[in-house]
C-alpha cells in the first residue's frame, strides 16, 4: 500500500521541517507549501490525503485557503487540520464553520497530532462523521 | 550662597504675606483728603483729627471737585471726606463723578442735617459711610474714618481671595463641581463647561445626575448617595460616551456638622485605560508570536531526544533534557502571560463538563511524582470515596492544581510533606494543598493573589515564576463561583484552600 500523503501549508520553513520529520518518522509522505496560494494549487495538483494548515500567512490567509479548498469539487473531501499559533475562540469557531477537521494550537503535542491525522484518514470515522452531518441537516 | 539667598527670599515672602493678612496697625499715618469749599469747616475737621491720640492723620484740603480729583490722581489717599455741595458740582453727581474716578479709595460723605436722603443714596451707590456735619465730633469722625478704611480693605481682601480662588478653580484641568444635598450644581469650573460644552449659566442650579448621565435619578452606585451614609470620600469609575472617568466626591459640611453637599471631581483616565489596553494587546501579540518559534524548538528537541534523527550518547541526552525542561518552562510562562491578557481583556472562558475531580487531582499529583521524588517529598492524599462528578472546566481546574502543587514543591525543603485533601459537602467541595515549606510572612499574604506580586524572597530555592500563577488561579476559581484563600505562617508551611460549588450559575465577568 502506498504511503499516505500529507500537505503542510505554513510560512515557517523551520517549523515545516520539524513537523515533516515527525510525520515521516510515523510513516507518512510529506509535501510542503509556504504560502496560502501555493497551498491551494498544491492541493489541487497533488490531491493529498490530509492537509495541515496555518492561519497567519502571506499571499493568502489560512481561513481563505480552507474556504477555497472546501468549495472546490476536487478538494472538498480532503480533511483539513488547523495548526496555528493564533488560538482565538473566534478563529477556532470560524475554522469549524468552514469545514475544518480539527483545530490545534502551537506548541502542539506530536502524539495528539498523529492521533488526529490517523482519525482523519480512517474512512469509517469519516463516513460516520458525514452521516452525522447529514442527519443534522434533516 | 544661592541656596541661602533663596531661603531668605522665601522667608521674606512669607512675612509679606502674613502682613497682608493682618489688619494694618494704625500707628502709621492715615492720609485724608477733604473735599470741602467751606474753609472754616475744613479747619474744624483738621482740629478734630488732631485731637486723636492714637492715630496720626495727614489732611489735605481741596476746595472743589476738580481739585479733589487732581489729588486723587497725584497723591496716595487712604480715605476721602466729601461734601456733596461744591462750587463745580452739586448733589449726587458729585459723588458719582468722584466714585467713578477713585473706586479703590473709601469715601465718607459729609452732609447737612436736611440732606439725609442724598447721603443714603450715596451709601447705596458705594460710599462707605456718611456723617451729618453738625453732629460730628472728634471721636465719631475718627471712628468713621477708621472703619471706612478697614471695611474697604476687608472688601478688597475678600475680592482678591475670591478672584484667586476662581482663577485656581478654573485652572484645574480636572472637572470640579460643588453640589448641594439634592445634587444640584452650585459651582463648577471651566473644565466642566468644556466637558459638557455648555456655558456656566446653563450648568449652575441644574441637577448633576441629569447633566452627567442624562437622568434625574442617581445611577446605581452613585458615590454621593453612598457618601450620605459614610460621610467620607467616595470613588467610582464611570464611562461617559467614549471616555473613562475616575470620580470622587468629598463631603461638604457646614459649621454645625450637617452634610450640605459634596465636592465632585472627575478625572479623565481614558489615556490610562488606553495604555492599559495597549499593554494587554502587546503582551497578547508578543506571546502569540513567541509560540511559533517555541513550537519549532520543542519539536526539534523532541525529535533529537527520541532518536528519530539517530542515537545520542548519554551526555548529549543529559544536556538535551536540560534544554527541554527550560523550553517547557518558557512555554509555561508564555501560557501564563496569555491567560493574564485574556483575563484583563475579559476574554477568559471556561468550558464545563462533568469531571471526576479526585481522578483529576490524582493525575496532576502523579505528573509531579518525579519532581517530588528528587527532593524526597512525600505526598499524602485524603479523598472521600464515591464522590459525585463535579461540573467544572477540566483543563482550568487542573491548571489551578498544577499551580498550587508546583508552588508547594518549590517552597518545601527536602524530606517535607505535601498533603492534598478533598472534602465533599452538600453545596460545595473544598480542596486544600498543605505543605511543610517555608511559609509566607503575614505582610505578604495580603497581596498574594494580586498580579505580579512576587515579593522579595531572601531565601527559598529554585526558579522564580511570573507571579501570575495565583492571580490566574483566583480568576479561574471565581469564574467557577468558588473562593480561594491561604493560611500560612512564616516558617511553618502554607495551606492553600479553594472551594468549588456543586451547582452554580455561570458568573459573568464584569
Amino acid at each position: 500500500m502506498d504511503k499516505k500523503r500529507i500537505l503542510i501549508i505554513d510560512d515557517e520553513p523551520d517549523f515545516v521541517r520539524v513537523v515533516q520529520l515527525r510525520l515521516e518518522a510515523a510513516g507518512y509522505q510529506v509535501l510542503a507549501a509556504f504560502d496560502g496560494m501555493q497551498g491551494v494549487s498544491a492541493a489541487h495538483k497533488e490531491k493529498p490525503d490530509v492537509i495541515i494548515l496555518d492561519i497567519m500567512m502571506p499571499a493568502m490567509h489560512g481561513h481563505r485557503v480552507c474556504e477555497a479548498l472546501k468549495k472546490s469539487a476536487k478538494t472538498w473531501t480532503i480533511p483539513i487540520i488547523y495548526l496555528t499559533a493564533k488560538g482565538n475562540k473566534e478563529d477556532e469557531e470560524l475554522a469549524y464553520k468552514l469545514g475544518a477537521e480539527h483545530f490545534l494550537t502551537k506548541p502542539y503535542d506530536p502524539q495528539v497530532l498523529l492521533r488526529i491525522i490517523e482519525k482523519a484518514l480512517d474512512p469509517d470515522a469519516q463516513l460516520q462523521k458525514y452521516e452525522a452531518k447529514e442527519k443534522e441537516k434533516v | 550662597m544661592e541656596h541661602e539667598k533663596q531661603i531668605k527670599i522665601v522667608k521674606g515672602w512669607k512675612d509679606q504675606q502674613r502682613k497682608a493678612m493682618l489688619p494694618k496697625p494704625f500707628s502709621e499715618v492715615i492720609r485724608v483728603l477733604l473735599i470741602e469749599d467751606n474753609h472754616g469747616y475744613a479747619e474744624i475737621i483738621g482740629i478734630m483729627l488732631d485731637r486723636s491720640h492714637d492715630i496720626r492723620f495727614d489732611l489735605k484740603n481741596a476746595a472743589s471737585l476738580l481739585e479733589g480729583l487732581k489729588h486723587v490722581v497725584k497723591d496716595a489717599i487712604d480715605v476721602i471726606l466729601l461734601d456733596l455741595k461744591l462750587p463745580d458740582s452739586r448733589g449726587i453727581e458729585t459723588f458719582d463723578t468722584l466714585y467713578s474716578r477713585a473706586q479703590s479709595v473709601p469715601i465718607i460723605v459729609l452732609t447737612a442735617i436736611d440732606n439725609d436722603k442724598l447721603a443714603l443714596e450715596a451709601v447705596k451707590k458705594g460710599a462707605q459711610d456718611y456723617l451729618v456735619k453738625d453732629q460730628v465730633n472728634s471721636k465719631s469722625l475718627v471712628h468713621a474714618i477708621r472703619y471706612a478704611v478697614e471695611r474697604k480693605r476687608m472688601a478688597e481682601m475678600l475680592f482678591t481671595a475670591a478672584h484667586e480662588w476662581r482663577t485656581t478653580f478654573d485652572a484645574i484641568g480636572n472637572v470640579v463641581c460643588l453640589i448641594d444635598y439634592e445634587r444640584n450644581i452650585i459651582r463648577c469650573n471651566k473644565a466642566m463647561t468644556e466637558l459638557l460644552n455648555m456655558p456656566f449659566t446653563d450648568i449652575i442650579k441644574k441637577n448633576c445626575c441629569e447633566l452627567i448621565h442624562g437622568s434625574r435619578m442617581p445611577i446605581k452606585g452613585c458615590p454621593f448617595e453612598t457618601l450620605k451614609k459614610t460621610y467620607g470620600r467616595e470613588e467610582i469609575l464611570l464611562q461617559r460616551r467614549d471616555r473613562w472617568f475616575q470620580i470622587s466626591v468629598d463631603p461638604l459640611i457646614d459649621e454645625r456638622k450637617n452634610l450640605i453637599g459634596g465636592v465632585h471631581i472627575m478625572t479623565d483616565i481614558s489615556r490610562e485605560k488606553e495604555i492599559d489596553r495597549m499593554k494587554s494587546e502587546l503582551i497578547s501579540n508578543v506571546s502569540h508570536e513567541l509560540r511559533t518559534p517555541l513550537s519549532t524548538i520543542k519539536e526539534g528537541i523532541a525529535l533529537l531526544f527520541d532518536g528519530s534523527l539517530g542515537g545520542l550518547h548519554l551526555e548529549q541526552k543529559d544536556m538535551l533534557s536540560r534544554v527541554k525542561s527550560n523550553v517547557d518552562r518558557l512555554s509555561r510562562l508564555i501560557d501564563d502571560l496569555l491567560d493574564m491578557s485574556r483575563i484583563e481583556a475579559g476574554k477568559m472562558e471556561i468550558e464545563k463538563s462533568f469531571v471526576d475531580i479526585s481522578a483529576l487531582i490524582k493525575e496532576v499529583i502523579s505528573s509531579f511524582q518525579n519532581q517530588a521524588n528528587k527532593k524526597n517529598i512525600k505526598f499524602v492524599i485524603t479523598i472521600m470515596k464515591n464522590m459525585l462528578p463535579m461540573y467544572i472546566d477540566r483543563g482550568r481546574i487542573s491548571q489551578v492544581m498544577t499551580n498550587l502543587i508546583s508552588n508547594s514543591i518549590k517552597f518545601t525543603p527536602a524530606y517535607g510533606c505535601i498533603t492534598v485533601e478533598i472534602r465533599d459537602g452538600k453545596k460545595e467541595a473544598e480542596i486544600s494543598v498543605s505543605d511543610t515549606g517555608i511559609g509566607i510572612a503575614q505582610k505578604n499574604i495580603t497581596g498574594l493573589f494580586d498580579r505580579f506580586s512576587q515579593f522579595d524572597r531572601e531565601y527559598g530555592p529554585g526558579e522564580r515564576g511570573t507571579g501570575l500563577g495565583l492571580p490566574i488561579s483566583k480568576e479561574i476559581i471565581e469564574m467557577h463561583g468558588g473562593r480561594i484563600w491561604v493560611k500560612s505562617e512564616s516558617g511553618k508551611g502554607s495551606t492553600f484552600i479553594f472551594t468549588l460549588p456543586r451547582l452554580c450559575l455561570d458568573r459573568t465577568i464584569p
